[in-house]
């Protein structure tokens, strides 16, 4: 069997955002709080999925771990390397294997620069310039994502948004990172142009073991690509462990609702009806105790009073309910 | 079982923009009919038409566009009527909602004052005093499932959450008591757990008002848990059409069935997704035949020039030369 290392640890992640510059020093310091004590490990090779409604913190933790926020507290730990606090140099050297693909590609791609540059950009910035070999090896990566050498003298507004994709999956590849985080990568893309960017996401993954932590709203697309699962609500995780057991067998309540409320494309599949009602409160105004009791439907006295702790069940995923604690959710 | 009576029906649309690609239209040869009280389900990736078959009906597409073949809604040619025959249809008999609910409100006028704005339009509230017209307000926002309607009367946009925007224009859609509404991907920019209160709404006001629905949507999920029948569209032409029950359990056409195993599924472990191979071509380059045929794993040498035969199997029909035969196999 395979040893299984640890490559990234995230601990005790918080982050607060001011809401408003303090005028005058009387006032009182106004903070939204994004995320609250966010704990997990990656294994080596392995696909994490980040799940999680709009504003639940995915993005913010995976921003976080490519330094463009900086933590309010906790650590994030790449192998042995503590990532908070580096400089110069070193901060160079470790930084290049973790690699970020933006949900936006016309976003994320210069429009002024034909996009075979853009991919081998990178290289110079880490190892200084010398053209003719890293452009063989642009060429070479953007085949290998399904790209002609053609088409990588063009500009990112010929390429069709597929394309474009491709173009930042070939980049964020070139410096041979050991994570890849893809930030909601296909939802601004077709149907039928999804299946393509997710299958050669597998391919990539498959040849290279990299490592992935894969952000969605899209769970069907997590439980298809990703080993283990995390949900986030409201800055904290719900629930986390292996796809398989989490997907077919969702204990948070949350958790439960979310998967139900996912349309499944076959009428033959009938399922019960339990739409979860309200809606998202606002972070600027959270609710008290667990984030969730308000529209939660097993919530009990305690669940407005105190935050639950995510505790490892029996089965090894990971769970933060007072209600499957108790053994009142089955 | 009563004679199925359609409220709209198109016949042989086709819908283009003049300029540059003035002899392509987007839109070629669709036909379809919603009747009272059915959900229909438009469904196709960008660029497919389905907003345009949509905008055309309510005869949306501004001056550029031009358009063929008949829109009946009751009988009456939508397409021939005046602008002023047009107006007198819009919001009373058709209505329309939207992807983006936030841009569809006005952000300086409260809901409530949105709203009246449209109650004041209908003829058999005409002469009332104001506090009836409040009282329907009200009672159409509690319909749509808003909470504590008489405060957010006040509100504006900005202090309603999306999904309470998407409500909010649902109810003003309503006030004029349409016959059919169109609603154009009106779920795409929620949350799921959002998305599932509002397909809830749609479905209950659907049977509760006996009015007709065109949903439209790229979702084959969404479809599956709304429609009743649906349409699959593609390069502006139907590739398949029918019930849901038929055309998502056993695909015919290659386009809807690479498009439903192209997605996995939450509720079972899918090992490789289908791909569809190459990118939506744009309408100037859409071919004679079938819009399809480069893409397709059944094309055959005729498809490229040929528009396919329409082939009817029971309530459904679909046009292509070589259709698929066996059922959707997951856990491939």
């Amino acid at each position: 069997m395979e040893q299984v290392t640890e490559i990234l640890e995230v601990k005790n992640l918080s982050k607060k955002f001011h809401l408003k510059k303090q005028k005058m020093p009387w006032q009182k310091k106004k903070y939204v709080h994004v995320l609250n004590d966010i704990n997990f490990t990656v294994n080596t090779g392995e696909a994490l999925g980040i799940v999680g409604e709009s504003g639940c913190g995915k993005s913010t933790t995976a921003k976080i771990i490519m330094d463009i926020y900086s933590p309010t507290s906790g650590t994030i730990k790449f192998k042995s390397n503590e990532l908070t606090g580096l400089k110069g140099e070193e901060k160079k050297r470790i930084r290049r294997n973790i690699q970020y693909v933006f949900q936006d590609p016309m976003g994320a791609l210069n429009p002024r620069i034909p996009v075979v540059e853009q991919v081998y950009e990178p290289l110079i910035i880490h190892y200084g310039r010398n053209i003719k070999e890293q452009y063989q090896k642009a060429v070479s990566l953007l085949e290998s994502v399904g790209m002609s050498e053609s088409l990588g003298k063009m500009y990112p507004h010929q390429l069709s948004g597929g394309q474009r994709q491709r173009v930042v999956l070939a980049r964020a590849m070139i410096l041979e990172p050991e994570i890849l985080i893809c930030d909601e990568p296909i939802s601004a893309l077709d149907v039928s142009i999804q299946s393509q960017v997710v299958n050669l996401l597998m391919k990539i993954r498959e040849e290279r073991g990299i490592t992935l932590i894969f952000i969605s709203h899209d769970l069907s697309m997590i439980r298809h690509l990703c080993d283990s699962t995390a949900v986030m609500y409201m800055g904290n995780i719900v629930e986390q462990g292996l796809s398989e057991t989490v997907f077919p067998n969702p204990l948070h309540p949350y958790t439960k609702s979310l998967i139900n409320a996912i349309p499944i494309p076959d009428p033959r599949v009938k399922r019960e009806d339990t739409i979860v009602e309200g809606e998202i409160p606002s972070l600027l105004n959270p609710p008290s105790g667990c984030r969730f009791h308000p529209r939660c439907p097993v919530a009990m006295a305690k669940c407005s009073k105190k935050v639950p702790e995510l505790k490892i069940l029996s089965d090894g995923r990971k769970a933060a309910c007072f209600a499957v604690e108790k053994g009142v959710v089955q | 079982m009563n004679i199925f009576k359609p409220l709209l029906q198109i016949k042989d649309l086709s819908v283009g923009f003049n300029g540059a690609h003035e002899g392509n239209p987007v839109v070629r040869g669709v036909n379809l009919e919603v009747g009272p009280g059915e959900i229909l389900g438009i469904v196709g990736e960008s660029g497919s038409g389905k907003s345009v078959t949509c905008f055309a009906v309510v005869r949306l597409l501004g001056e550029r566009g031009w358009t063929e073949g008949e829109i009946l809604f009751d009988n009456k040619n939508l397409l021939e009527c005046s602008e002023s025959e047009i107006v007198s249809v819009r919001g009373k008999e058709i209505a329309m909602i939207f992807q983006d609910a936030q841009s569809f409100l006005n952000p300086v006028q409260s809901i409530g004052s949105q709203l009246l704005e449209a109650l004041f339009l209908r003829k058999d509230l005409a002469g009332s005093p104001g506090s009836v017209y409040r009282k329907e307000a009200v009672k159409l926002l509690t319909e749509v499932g808003i909470p504590d309607p008489e405060r957010r009367m006040g509100e504006y946009p900005h202090q309603l959450s999306g999904g309470q925007n998407q409500r909010a224009m649902i109810a003003i859609m309503l006030a004029g008591n349409p016959r059919l509404l169109i609603a154009d991907e009106p779920t795409t920019a929620l949350d799921v757990t959002i998305q599932a209160q509002i397909i809830r709404l749609l479905k209950k006001i659907c049977k509760e008002r006996n009015m007709a629905i065109i949903f439209v949507t790229h979702d084959l999920g969404v479809v599956a848990e709304t429609c009743d029948r649906t349409v699959v569209m593609y390069g502006g032409r139907i590739m398949e059409a029918g019930p849901v029950d038929e055309v998502l359990v056993k695909p015919r056409h290659p386009y809807t069935f690479g498009l439903l195993l192209s997605k996995p599924r939450v509720d079972m472990k899918v090992k490789e997704l289908y791909t569809i191979e190459g990118v939506v071509p744009s309408p100037e380059k859409l071919p004679a035949g079938c819009p399809f045929f480069d893409r397709c794993s059944n094309v055959i040498d005729k498809c490229k020039d040929n528009p396919p035969p329409k082939i009817v199997e029971g309530e459904r029909h679909f046009f292509c030369f070589n259709p698929e035969e066996g059922g959707v196999v997951w856990n491939r």
